[in-house]
């Protein structure tokens, strides 16, 4: 028996017992497919003497989500099993849910309970071991059309098939992490940026083998609102990749170049001349960068960056974080003066 | 929306709210304001004697709502955020989930964001790591799924546990 005896019928109807009051009784929510199971299952508010009683009960269904989300969300799990309202509202009241602590069973996890949500916008996978397999990632790719984000970052064994799967199912995706996945080619890259031309952020940190220059080029004509890319330690990128990067992404906000010895200051010159928003760019161990690299910064900003910062706000424009450890080729009077033109840069290291 | 007239007058004016037992609350006009349902209906009504009645919010927990709205407005510039935040965690400490539970819902039923805020926080904290049989007792839910859907969520939740 569900103890819901005080429930009238299900439409949506201002509450009869209270009088009329001259504000609204319900107020609109963000998601209105939530706030329709709200009034749905909120029980009439009715007068009566309850000194046992709490009326509590009577907790709308979007509270119940957001008390849910700011818990964890292996309550957000759990509590799928209470009662069937509350299973209902959590599968279309919750978009952003992270499995991430969970150490073992994460195949098995996504398998059964991914099926069940039906409004995902971001799904974090992130993994202390190898544990998602190539089952669990087609049952992402096959319910969740409508995923923005997806961090798979340390799946060591992540395959080309899977990828593409992926792809396929989610092409809406504009925040992709792949950070650590070594084993994906770069066959799998190209067509990932062919299906999901949103993509905005991409991590391919240590994504050694999908990172060549033929996969940024491509990447780079099929996904031109990219505003952040993480290349960290993918050693077979060179200046053609890097160069047709900058002309390509003109709204490159962040790039992360670390690790690379193949890039020379033919690269930077690239960026600093087409990738006016560049806020911040990584070069750790770059050493063949020389002062080249760093005066091409600083004349590309004075023109531009550099007034609109001192007349409006210093944080917004030029960059703000430059990595320049160990590019062992440059001299102090350089560094300066890019220190000199970006006020926003607070601290480097030589 | 219509404001009062004039500030003399919003300062001047005393709300008057009747709870459900029928106890009269008079609070200051900026203390009201903090519900934006109370604000919604002032602008209607205007400064009024009649006591605006909360069918639903008994004595007790409209006390507790009007103390955080009182000492919300007088911390507005004068307390650090830091302070604020004790203080809410003190109101909070040793409530019960009845009372809780009560406050939230009044909490809703007023508008009052930040309460309501501080209130989903606080019950969130104490339902962590709760079973489905804990979490069906906090919240005074009946378990409506029939056998047969029942086995098919735990099934479906159980690499959840133990992890």
């Amino acid at each position: 028996m569900s103890g819901k005896e005080n429930i009238k019928p299900m439409i949506p109807q201002q509450p009869q017992a209270l009088e009329p009051m001259p504000f609204t009784m319900i107020k609109q929510e963000k998601n209105p497919v939530v706030q329709n199971y709200s009034v749905l299952y909120n029980v009439q508010i009715e007068i009566e003497d309850d000194a046992t009683h709490s009326k509590w009960h009577d907790l709308p269904m979007e509270l119940v989500v957001r008390i849910l989300v700011l818990a964890d969300d292996r309550s957000i799990i759990v509590s799928l099993g209470v009662c069937t309202g509350w299973r209902d509202v959590i599968c279309v009241g919750v978009q952003d849910l992270s499995l991430s602590w969970c150490k073992r069973n994460m195949s098995n996890l996504v398998m059964s309970i991914v099926p069940r949500f039906n409004c995902l916008q971001s799904l974090n996978l992130r993994q202390n071991q190898h544990q998602l397999n190539k089952q669990a990632i087609e049952i992402v790719a096959k319910h969740c059309h409508d995923l923005c984000a997806i961090d798979l970052s340390n799946n060591t064994q992540l395959t080309d098939k899977s990828l593409e799967a992926l792809a396929r199912g989610c092409s809406l995706l504009e925040k992709l992490n792949m950070s650590g996945c070594s084993r994906v080619s770069d066959h799998a890259l190209i067509f990932l940026s062919e299906q999901c031309n949103k993509l905005r952020h991409l991590n391919l940190c240590g994504c050694i083998r999908a990172a060549s220059d033929r996969a940024l080029l491509e990447l780079a004509h099929n996904c031109c609102h990219l505003q952040s890319l993480n290349l960290g330690w993918c050693e077979m990128v060179t200046n053609v990749g890097v160069t047709g990067l900058a002309q390509c992404c003109l709204e490159l906000r962040a790039l992360d170049l670390c690790g690379y010895v193949l890039i020379t200051d033919q690269s930077v010159i690239a960026l600093a001349g087409n990738c006016h928003d560049l806020r911040s760019l990584g070069l750790y161990y770059s050493q063949n960068i020389t002062d080249t690299a760093m005066y091409s910064l600083v004349n590309n900003a004075t023109s531009r960056d550099y007034m609109e910062s001192v007349l409006n706000d210093q944080e917004e424009h030029g960059l703000g974080h430059l990595n320049i450890s160990q590019c062992t080729s440059l001299s102090a009077p350089a560094v300066q003066a890019v220190y000199n033109t970006f006020p926003a840069l607070h601290t480097w290291q030589k | 929306m219509a404001e009062l007239p004039n500030t003399t007058m919003a300062n001047e004016c005393k709300v008057k709210l009747k709870s459900k037992d029928d106890k009269i609350f008079e609070v200051e006009y900026a203390v009201a304001m903090q519900s934006q349902t109370l604000k919604n209906a002032l602008a209607h009504t205007g400064c009024t004697d009649t006591a605006l009645p909360l069918h639903d919010i008994s004595s007790q927990i409209l006390a507790k709502v009007i103390e955080y709205c009182e000492y919300h407005v007088n911390a507005a510039n004068t307390i650090s955020e830091k302070d604020v935040k004790t203080w809410d965690e003190e109101l909070v400490k040793h409530m019960d989930q009845d009372t809780l539970f009560r406050l939230i819902v009044a909490a809703k039923y007023l508008e009052i964001h930040n309460l309501v805020d501080l209130m989903c926080k606080t019950i969130a904290d104490r339902i962590k790591d709760k079973s489905v049989e804990e979490l069906r007792e906090i919240f005074h839910v009946q378990n409506d799924f029939t056998p047969e859907e029942e086995e098919q969520v735990r099934r479906e939740t159980k690499w959840a546990h133990g992890e």
